[in-house]
């Protein structure tokens, strides 16, 4: 029988939600722990954790394994229950000059104070399909750790002994006065939530950034790569790419003089070095685009950088795609994207018989089909 | 500090609301609120309204004197802000006193008139149909949206001077305020900004 | 509250923020009010605009009708319906004359609804000038001036086109003189509906971020020509094979077997309380006496 929008609806709704468990299923293999997703699968996780806008690692592995590896799905999971969460309260600013950093570059320069680290990254490897991994079992987990921990607590070791500093690649540039400070760029006193007040245009930076943040990382590829094959102007160059853990601190509920660390995040910070613009004291500068996002998740902070920085351009006369913020930040929230993309599937009849009707009176036997000659 | 047990956060809320939206939507009908009888404030039906309506992303404005300790209970409760009144999202006013400062309140602009403020207006008794004449009082004609024809409300204890104002405020539909009226023993009726008001 | 989530889902803080959106959109009638939309358990796109006008109305003692296409029965409405009832515990109905609100998506019911009634759309596309302009900046300033000059240019030249204006549903209207406003997918048929009606009518965009209002007794003016008129749906000649209507609007059926053309309400409640009159006077639906 096949699906009629009349009748039996709560039936059917019910037996595809059966089906959807079925075929998750129905390969009999054990059932994958959460945990395996949240160690093994690190990077989906992050990249949900991201676009759900809820930082909380447990819940991004569960919704993966409920939505069976869809991120957009498993990120509208996450969204929604971000949704029945109270808000408690707002973190202090937080620093990422503070950052604990796992991975650490800059394009612009050769060597940076404090280093290149590369960090955990397969961007030199070579992408070749590893069949090994199909044979990968505990025992071959447990030996590679026995080898490989003694010698990460070892480098911790030699690290508390000397830690290392990480300066900013802007704050070095903008002691020279080649990149703008941040007294030009826009500071608004209250700064907007874009999840408490309807965003309206033209944005300020702060909204375009929180739009961004929890915007979805291909849909953001897409319009940051228009932007840099040609459909703009702004020819970034990585500043800086930094991976790591930032503490995030409260005021005291009843002692507010006192400042409490809550815990860390894992966050990615891209910057990029754009071309010259006159800054507000008339002196040409470089200017800054700047990403910022949860967990390890390059690409997205990348694509943020350059698209901050695009959507500043401002050109009056036909912007660029990536130039246009209201094209942006009203394409870019994949919840918002793929749930309309998906109502399409909704019947749609009422209005398609609307349409029928019209089209059957324009149809009248005066107006030649333009085949028929 | 009065507490606000007698309160429900939400299910007085939403009783109070439905009868806010079923007064906006019918400019001049009137409504009774009734559930708080047990409080024995004169500010309690405009509590109530505050209490449905305002919290930390509000602010407010109270015009006139005897708002003291209504504006603190306010700020306490809802966690609105006080600022000065062309600022408010949310002016409150008796309807006996007027007060210059009514004239600056925000009308929105033709962008976002929704960004116009809310009048809550307190006043001593709110009915439809004839006023009653052995009080002083404002008898008013609305028509416009919601109303079939003409909707009469009288009104006592609002200013002439204060309805003027009010009526000024609203001489360029969108941009425009919106009126709650509050009576003390609970009679709501609301005029909003696309009412056309004749009164006597 | 039994379900472990607050009464109608959204907390208080988000009900009341709603609430207060709704309020001046029903001072401002017609003109789209921006608000924080939430995310719900429910895709953006399937609803979630008209689920939150519906959750920061209702009480314990509301009675709620929901239906898509007319239909109360169509998965969709099932769904929203299933999740309301389970964050509030409130009646349900499939009966209009019963129900104290109603949540709809693409129809107005075709029983005429009263003033303790309040009907709720669910719209994807708020604004009635995107079929012109892409850019929100620019529709806000085309409402703030009335200048709707591109709007009547586009029908101007659909009649040039076509010899018909040929929006079919979704037809673009004027409220109280002054905004030009989208009534949401409803065929032409129902558009004279929203015109003075007795009831409220509070349309929710989730996705895109809009609440707009019609209040009673309000003039809803779709926009014509004078010499080429708004014109509803023509189903001369057609009747609902179920309970023989020839005045409600009807989805066109393609049967299974002979691949022919039948007609049924789309109203389903309303067509099944015709079929109980017709069975009672002992009619069938091509009004025949039945033995």
């Amino acid at each position: 029988m096949g699906y009629i929008p009349i009748k039996g609806g709560k039936a059917a709704i019910e037996a595809a939600e059966e089906l959807v468990d079925y075929f998750r299923l129905r390969g009999g293999s054990n059932p994958i722990e959460v945990k395996q997703i949240q160690d093994q699968m690190r990077l989906a996780v992050d990249r949900v954790m991201g676009e759900g806008s809820l930082y909380a690692p447990f819940h991004a592995a569960l919704a993966l394994k409920q939505a069976e590896g869809d991120t957009i799905e498993a990120s509208f999971l996450l969204r929604a229950y971000r949704s029945t969460l109270p808000r408690i309260g707002y973190s202090l600013v937080a620093d990422t000059r503070e950052m604990v950093v796992i991975r650490r570059i800059s394009a612009a320069f050769k060597d940076i104070p404090g280093g290149q680290i590369l960090g955990p990254t397969r961007d030199y490897s070579l992408r070749l399909l590893n069949f090994c991994l199909a044979q990968e079992d505990s025992t071959y987990v447990k030996e590679f750790l026995k080898k490989f921990t003694p010698e990460v607590l070892k480098a911790r070791t030699d690290l508390m002994e000397e830690v290392p500093s990480f300066p900013k690649v802007v704050d070095i540039l903008r002691a020279e006065g080649l990149l703008e400070t941040p007294n030009s760029i826009e500071e608004p006193k209250k700064i907007i939530d874009i999840t408490r007040q309807p965003l309206t245009f033209p944005a300020p930076r702060a909204a375009r950034l929180q739009a961004m943040a929890r915007g979805e990382t291909g849909g953001l590829m897409a319009l940051a790569y228009s932007s840099m094959r040609g459909y703009g102007n702004i020819h970034p160059t990585l500043g800086e790419l930094r991976v790591g853990y930032v503490p995030l601190r409260i005021k005291h509920r009843t002692r507010p003089d006192e400042v409490v660390t809550v815990g860390e995040i894992l966050v990615t910070e891209a910057e990029i070095i754009s071309q010259m613009m006159n800054a507000d004291d008339g002196f040409p500068r470089f200017t800054l685009g700047y990403g910022l996002c949860f967990g390890h998740n390059e690409i997205k902070a990348i694509s943020m950088a350059v698209l901050d920085r695009t959507m500043r351009s401002n050109s009056k006369e036909t912007p660029a795609p990536a130039e246009d913020e209201e094209f942006v930040l009203y394409h870019i929230d994949g919840i918002e994207a793929s749930g309309f993309t998906a109502h399409w599937k909704l019947p749609h009849y009422v209005t398609f018989q609307s349409v029928l009707d019209r089209l059957r009176k324009t149809q009248k036997p005066g107006i030649k089909d333009e085949n028929q000659q | 500090m009065r507490d606000i047990s007698w309160f429900d956060p939400i299910y007085s809320s939403q009783r109070v609301f439905r009868k806010l939206l079923d007064c906006m939507a019918r400019p001049g009908k009137v409504v009774e609120i009734r559930e708080f009888e047990a409080s024995a404030w004169n500010f309690t039906y405009v509590a109530a309204v505050a209490l449905t309506l305002m919290d930390e992303e509000t602010t407010f404005a109270t015009l006139g004197p005897d708002w003291e300790e209504f504006a603190s209970f306010c700020k306490f409760h809802t966690g609105s802000k006080p600022v000065t009144a062309e600022k408010a999202d949310f002016v409150f006013i008796n309807g006996e006193y007027y007060s210059p400062e009514l004239e600056k309140i925000r009308r929105g602009n033709l962008l976002f008139p929704d960004q116009g403020a809310t009048v809550i207006c307190r006043v001593s008794s709110i009915y439809s149909g004839e006023l009653r004449s052995d009080l002083e009082g404002i008898f008013l004609r609305l028509k416009g949206p919601g109303i079939l024809g003409e909707r009469e409300l009288a009104l006592n204890g609002l200013t002439k001077e204060n309805l003027a104002c009010l009526k000024k405020l609203n001489s360029e539909f969108p941009l425009g305020v919106d009126i709650i009226l509050v009576s003390f023993n609970g009679n709501l009726a609301c005029i909003p900004r696309s009412s056309n008001i004749r009164y006597r | 509250m039994y379900s472990g989530y607050n009464f109608a889902f959204l907390d208080e803080q988000s009900k009341k923020e709603i609430r207060r959106r709704i309020l001046k959109a029903v001072a401002i009638p017609g003109y789209q009010v921006p608000f924080v939309s939430r995310e719900l358990p429910i895709a953006q796109g399937w609803g979630t605009g008209g689920l939150q006008l519906t959750m920061s109305l209702i009480g314990p003692d509301d009675i709620l009708k929901v239906i898509d296409q007319g239909s109360d029965d169509v998965v969709n409405a099932v769904n929203i319906r299933k999740f309301l009832v389970f964050t509030t515990g409130v009646r349900t109905t499939e009966d209009t004359r019963e129900a104290t609100l109603i949540q709809t998506r693409h129809r107005i019911p075709e029983e005429p609804l009263e003033d303790w009634q309040i009907l709720v759309f669910q719209v994807p596309y708020p604004e009635p000038l995107r079929r012109v302009e892409p850019s929100e900046t620019k529709t806000r300033e085309m409402h703030a001036e009335a200048d709707y000059s591109r709007l009547w240019v586009y029908l101007y030249e659909d009649i040039v086109r076509w010899g018909e204006i040929s929006i079919g549903a979704q037809y673009p209207v004027r409220v109280n003189g002054r905004y030009v406003m989208d009534p949401s997918p409803i065929p032409r048929w129902d558009v004279p509906r929203l015109n003075m009606a007795e009831t409220l009518f509070l349309f929710g965009a989730g996705r895109e971020k809009r609440i707009y209002a019609v209040p009673p007794h309000t003039k809803v003016e779709p926009l014509e020509f004078s010499d080429y008129h708004f014109r509803v749906e023509d189903f001369t000649g057609k009747q609902c094979s179920l309970c023989g209507s020839t005045d409600t609007y009807l989805d066109e059926i393609i049967d299974d077997t002979t691949g022919a053309r039948r007609y049924v309400c789309s109203d389903t409640s309303y067509c099944a309380k015709r079929q109980q009159m017709n069975e009672k006077g002992g009619k069938n639906a091509q009004g025949k006496t039945i033995a």
